[in-house]
């Protein structure tokens, strides 16, 4: 019986995300299904921790992401991967519940005053990339909800500028201008904390 | 190019409680639980109701019915034949 059970685990291993979900439905073993959160759990619970800041919250939101994921298994349809699925219930989860905590909270920001301006200036990525981890966590933190997650999906997911509309529910120019003004308000908030200091080491 | 940003969440990643996932396992053996409940008894408490208020017996419940005819079948006696001894 043991042995079964080893094999069984040790086989789902070496499945595809898709084999495991249709193999879940059919069989309804929590194996399959704790293959897949063993794939995906860890992701899950950074994204949470840097879209709400908070220990205890992130490890509440990737518990309840999951459920969510097990009760709308059977309604992913294959359009999109697996991940990028797994991902969109990750930040969506975090936004609305940021949503509900604070009702009058910015979830972009936005400064209309500068659209013009910042349509004629291309900042590069390293303003974010190549920033110092530990600073880095501190400007993210001081970030709008949504600038985080459009950040983390197109610079850690690496989701083109379809996909990250496609989640968020906006026009590819409005997520393209989106990502422009995170970039700006990172780089603002880092000359905030850090003045002229060079942003990487 | 670096890329801080995947550096701090993989550096997050490791944080991860190991005690979430038996928390998500029990919610997955709940669910299957009521799933199962559901699957089970919901069918046959329509057929009382159904019953209760005069009606015939439900099309997936004959079905069941017909199988569970069949399982309880004496193996013992022999089948009875189909088509007419040709003798």
């Amino acid at each position: 019986m043991t042995t079964v059970a080893t094999r069984k685990t040790s086989t789902s291993a070496a499945l595809s995300d898709s084999q495991l979900i249709a193999l879940y439905l059919r069989d309804q073993d929590a194996r399959y299904f704790s293959q897949l959160y063993r794939r995906y759990a860890g992701k899950v619970f950074a994204k949470c921790i840097s879209m709400l800041a908070d220990h205890g919250m992130a490890k509440d939101a990737t518990q309840d992401v999951f459920i969510k994921i097990l009760l709308n298994l059977s309604k992913f349809t294959e359009q999109s991967s697996f991940s990028t699925w797994v991902y969109s219930i990750t930040y969506n989860y975090c936004i609305d519940l940021i949503r509900k905590k604070k009702k009058n909270i910015l979830i972009f920001s936005e400064d209309v005053g500068r659209i013009s301006k910042e349509t004629e200036v291309d900042i590069p990525d390293s303003v974010i990339l190549e920033m110092e981890t530990n600073r880095l966590e501190k400007v993210m933190e001081k970030l709008p909800i949504g600038d985080k997650a459009i950040l983390n999906m197109k610079y850690i997911d690496d989701m083109s500028i379809k996909e990250i509309g496609d989640v968020l529910d906006k026009t590819e120019s409005a997520i393209k201008m989106q990502i422009m003004r995170a970039k700006i308000k990172a780089q603002g908030i880092y000359e905030e904390m850090y003045g002229t200091e060079p942003i990487s080491n | 190019m670096n890329n801080s940003l995947k550096k701090l969440q993989e550096e997050r990643e490791a944080m991860l409680p190991p005690e979430l996932e038996d928390r998500i396992s029990q919610h997955v053996g709940t669910l299957s639980f009521f799933s199962n409940v559901v699957e089970v008894f919901v069918p046959n408490a329509l057929q009382v109701v159904v019953q209760m208020v005069g009606g015939e017996e439900l099309p997936c419940l004959k079905k069941a019915s017909r199988r569970q005819a069949r399982a309880n079948m004496d193996w013992r006696k022999p089948p009875s034949p189909s088509l007419p001894d040709p003798a």
